[in-house]
């Protein structure tokens, strides 16, 4: 059985590919409304959806970095950063004091019950994914210092592609 | 039956993922978590190599259905101290899903929480072992301003289903966009099976929990409480089910708190009386949260470094009269957070600037006349017990230029070890932490800590360190080393060095050390852990 398994996972890891569609889930906003994943997103808006919660240190130095480059101005019109809250309900209630406290100026959501962060198969925080047209570009778990400066390059060689 | 069937929808779901046409529906991922010991405290230890693996895969059909199948491996067996029912493998969840408009239906596998998880919550922690998802149906309707969400089925418990079964229903309604109020129902049957002669007939079979709740959340402020009562059920003594012994239970709740640019406040006060609820009686208070239906954590600050993570606070929800000094009956207390921007140029922000957190909490038993022998207590509503655990921790983060950043974290804490874990001695310790991160050019950082937890009592002093060495973006060298250099009686100390490369679509990591034991707690919810020394690696993919 064992035998089995591990032939059939091999199969499928051979012809593996990246989950590209981005999830339609359910989401919290700041302001309390319920809203999707669908309607959140707009057409040739790039899309940076930061994972964090309130207990995670290269969270909050992740979002301080995007934080300084939004507000610098060195961040282009057609580039969105989506703060998304794994905070449990332990945590949760700190979000606003947190986004408040560290002056963020972006957009921040809850999935409380972490159902987003399970639909993408996400193993832990930090974790960051670039969408597109409703598609996944990029995708990586951990976070090292200036990490944000390499998802905007990313997002800028990108253009330069399709373009 | 159960899981023969679970294992070959699984099949059929992956067939379906090797031939889709359309392979952009089909997506999942592989985590692995493996650890060869080499020598562990724990004398039960058998298997050098462990392993937890998961494999997830999903099926997405015309946006309104979504197939969801997880298949676990714990091969050669699981990890020290996960759930002896978690072994070989299985299927752990599987579950179709249509989503409409108005109208959200689920058959399989269920997570959801309602209001803050007081009364229900199914989740899944890999790192505690939980996945205590209900497997049966739920329903979730919007109309107008109501919203309602019903479940019912069996608890999943290791490879096999509760014998309790789940009813849940949770009604919402909107006044506003910041005004809501809910009600949710929780009930757990299991028929009473005593073979005692003196079987209690006072007892429902079915336990019932109900909550009531506000939720407030204006612009600058926020108010949410939820009050729960939970019908009279039997208590755990000495790790088994009372017979003879039962209590009511109830949960009081309140969250308020400030926030504007710059600045934010938080407080929460929480009463809890004999709280647990398990979807099998027998389970009650087991040390793996297995059978667990409802989220009560610790509300106290977590924190990321190691010597702050000695003698962290565990929730105490539980009646226990292990003797006539170790009388619980649940806890009261409260945490206070405060976030200030100290902005640039100012005169506490200096040149750069700073953020400053202060956070106070505080836990208590419950107060009141209690009897050892009868087994009972007489409860005062508000008054304060025995203190539990209290804290009062300062977090200062400051740049210091563009390429030098540091943390400073200053902690006073008060752990009544005797009366929380049911051991012997008081903690009165202080930890300080300096965590500082220099950028060595746009792509190379090092980061580097040192920690000291001072401590007159217990194990007496530690000294602490830590670094993380980024190569790039995706390779890092880490490691740290812990010293109880105060601890004469038995000086011990512990190590772990290892190299994690971020890959594509997923990351893997690989460390060798020696691990300290104790109450690790993952979002609040707390476990042992023994102490080994081994290799452990990590992987985990998307695809």
């Amino acid at each position: 059985m064992k035998k089995f398994l591990i032939l059939i996972f091999l199969v499928v890891l051979e012809q593996s590919f990246a989950q590209s569609n981005i999830p339609n889930v359910d989401l919290i906003s700041y302001q309390n409304e319920k809203i999707s994943i669908s309607e959140l997103l707009n057409k040739d808006t790039f899309y940076i959806f930061s994972f964090w919660a309130t207990w995670c240190g290269p969270c909050l130095k992740e979002l301080d970095g995007f934080n300084n480059l939004f507000k610098n101005g060195s961040v282009t019109n057609d580039i969105e950063l989506i703060a998304i809250s794994v905070d449990d309900p332990r945590t949760a209630k700190r979000v606003r004091p947190v986004v408040s406290g560290r002056d963020w100026n972006f957009d921040v959501f809850f999935d409380t019950n972490q159902k987003f962060k399970r639909s993408l198969g996400i193993p832990d925080i930090p974790a960051t994914i670039v969408v597109y047209n409703q598609k996944i570009i990029y995708r990586n778990i951990s976070y090292s210092s200036r990490q944000e400066n390499e998802i905007l390059k990313f997002i800028n060689d990108y253009k330069n592609e399709i373009n | 039956m159960i899981t023969k069937m679970r294992l070959i929808s699984f099949f059929i779901l992956l067939l379906f993922f090797k031939f889709s046409h359309s392979q952009n529906d089909f997506y999942g991922s592989y985590e692995n978590n493996l650890i060869y010991y080499d020598s562990s405290e724990d004398s039960k230890f058998e298997k050098k190599i462990r392993s937890n693996n998961y494999l997830k895969l999903n099926y997405l059909l015309n946006e309104k259905w979504n197939f969801e199948t997880q298949l676990e491996s714990y091969t050669p067996g699981a990890l020290q101290n996960f759930s002896p029912d978690l072994k070989k493998t299985f299927v752990s969840i599987l579950s179709v899903n249509y989503i409409s408009e108005r109208i959200n239906l689920t058959a399989g596998s269920i997570f959801d929480q309602f209001g803050n998880g007081l009364i229900f919550r199914a989740w899944e922690d890999r790192k505690l072992g939980i996945n205590n998802s209900i497997f049966g149906f739920n329903a979730k309707f919007d109309y107008k301003k109501f919203s309602v969400n019903t479940i019912t089925g069996l608890q999943k418990i290791g490879t096999t289903l509760s014998n309790g079964r789940i009813y849940a229903i949770d009604i919402k309604y909107k006044f506003s966009e910041k005004f809501d109020v809910g009600t949710s129902y929780v009930g757990r049957h299991e028929n009473i099976d005593f073979t005692n002669e003196n079987k209690p007939t006072n007892i429902n079979p079915t336990t019932n929990l109900i909550s009531y709740r506000i939720n407030y959340i204006g612009s600058k402020f926020y108010l949410n409480t939820e009050i729960i009562s939970k019908s009279e059920d039997f208590i755990s003594e000495y790790g088994f089910i009372s017979n003879t012994n039962s209590k009511k239970g109830s949960a009081h709740y309140l969250n308020t708190g400030y926030y504007s640019s710059g600045i934010g406040l938080d407080f929460t006060f929480r009463r809890l009386e004999n709280m647990s609820i398990y979807s099998n009686r027998n389970l009650y208070a087991n040390e793996f949260n297995d059978g667990i239906l409802n989220f009560i954590p610790a509300l106290t600050k977590q924190y990321d470094y190691s010597l702050a993570n000695i003698n962290v606070y565990q929730s105490q929800p539980n009646v226990s009269f292990l003797d006539p000094l170790l009388m619980k009956a649940g806890e009261i207390g409260f945490q206070f957070e405060f976030y200030i921007k100290l902005k640039k140029n100012s005169f506490f922000g200096g040149k750069t600037g700073a953020d400053l957190n202060i956070n106070i909490s505080n836990f208590n038993n419950l107060s009141g006349d209690f009897s050892f022998e009868e087994k009972s207590y007489d409860l005062d509503f508000l008054n304060f017990g025995q203190t539990y655990f209290s804290e009062q921790s300062i977090n200062l983060t400051k740049d210091f230029s563009n390429n030098f950043s540091s943390i400073f974290v200053f902690i006073n804490r008060y752990y009544n070890k005797r009366l929380v874990e049911q051991s012997a001695g008081k903690v009165n310790s202080k930890i300080i932490v300096i965590d500082n991160i220099f950028n060595i050019n746009d792509t190379q950082s090092i980061e580097f800590d040192i920690q000291h937890l001072f401590n007159t009592n217990d194990k007496k002093n530690w000294l602490g360190t830590g670094f993380e060495y980024n190569l790039n973006f995706k390779n890092s060298i880490f490691g740290s080393y812990s010293n109880n250099y105060g601890n004469i009686k038995q000086k011990s100390s512990y190590y772990n060095l290892g190299v994690s490369r971020t890959i594509k679509n997923g990351l893997f990591s690989i460390s060798y050390g020696k691990q300290r034991g104790g109450i690790a707690c993952f979002g609040g919810i707390c476990k042992y852990y023994p102490e080994y020394t081994g290799v452990s690696g990590t992987l985990s993919l998307n695809f």
